[in-house]
């Protein structure tokens, strides 16, 4: 996961760039700018509109080259990336456009939706039917409907394939945060997904 | 605590690979053996493969990377 965007670097003309400086720019432009498309992606979870996701991508890359010579190189660059991204939605965005606060629910059984899907015996191709036919923009809604926190932990590590001390770098909180809200974040997916399996009347109630 | 409310309890740091190696090796050896765990398990994993691929990257529009492009361009070296 999160290793499938790579491009070739398009051939740079920095004509009256000092070298070394131009070297920097031909670094970024070569490590940096594939990752665009993870970012922009993240962007829209966190700003849940293209829009304000445009204008974050493009201010993370702006902000992200002006503090590039501070970018030890061959350490995780993703990660950093990441981080610019989050700082700029908080500082930027979030003060912006404050979102609704959605409280998570305290406490839900684990397995949740295993447990409702029936998921006793010889069903497990059953469950992936059930939840293989949810639209894809149901589950995009279901995620996008957890608190800010919550959604990027999940986003960050089972779409991108973070590791926990990797998210809380991004998210700059401590690791046992990462894992309450990947651990509670999970549940409150699967019952939003749930809510939307009934939703599209997917299974007999 | 018997061995399966461990496992499953465990199982999603397994699944995060945040295990250490000897408590993933306890896992994986009793995953081989107890079916409901395994299929529990399986659920986990196909549930995220799922949520993975229906919330994966939503395509960048398409003149972004040259905004952004042109952006740098205009910074000073």
């Amino acid at each position: 996961m999160g290793e499938e965007v790579h491009q070739v670097a398009e051939p740079l003309r920095i004509p009256d760039a000092a070298p070394d400086e131009g070297a920097l720019r031909a670094r970024f432009e070569r490590d940096a700018l594939p990752m665009m498309p993870n970012l922009y992606s993240a962007a829209l979870r966190m700003t849940r509109n293209p829009a304000d996701a445009e204008d974050l991508v493009q201010e993370t890359f702006l902000r992200a080259y002006r503090g590039f010579s501070g970018f030890t190189e061959g350490t995780n660059l993703k990660a950093w990336l990441y981080r610019i991204l989050t700082n700029t939605f908080i500082n930027s965005y979030r003060k912006k456009r404050r979102e609704p606060q959605t409280v998570l629910e305290d406490e839900l059984p684990d397995w949740y939706l295993y447990e409702r899907l029936g998921g006793r015996g010889a069903v497990a191709s059953a469950e992936s039917t059930v939840l293989e036919a949810i639209p894809d923009e149901d589950v995009r809604a279901a995620l996008d409907a957890l608190p800010e926190g919550f959604r990027m932990a999940v986003w960050l590590a089972d779409v991108e394939g973070f590791s926990y001390k990797e998210i809380a770098e991004i998210l700059d909180v401590p690791i046992g945060t990462v894992m309450s809200r990947l651990h509670r974040g999970r549940k409150a997916l699967e019952k939003r997904l749930w809510e939307k399996v009934k939703e599209r009347g997917l299974v007999d109630d | 605590m018997t061995d399966c409310e461990h496992v499953l309890r465990e199982i999603e740091l397994y699944l995060d690979r945040e295990l250490d190696a000897t408590e993933a090796l306890h896992i994986s050896e009793h995953l081989s053996e107890c079916g409901g765990c395994l299929e529990r398990k399986e659920f986990r994993v196909s549930l995220r493969a799922l949520v993975a691929k229906k919330c994966g990257p939503t395509p960048a529009p398409e003149d972004l990377m040259a905004r952004i492009r042109q952006l740098l361009a205009n910074e000073p070296s």
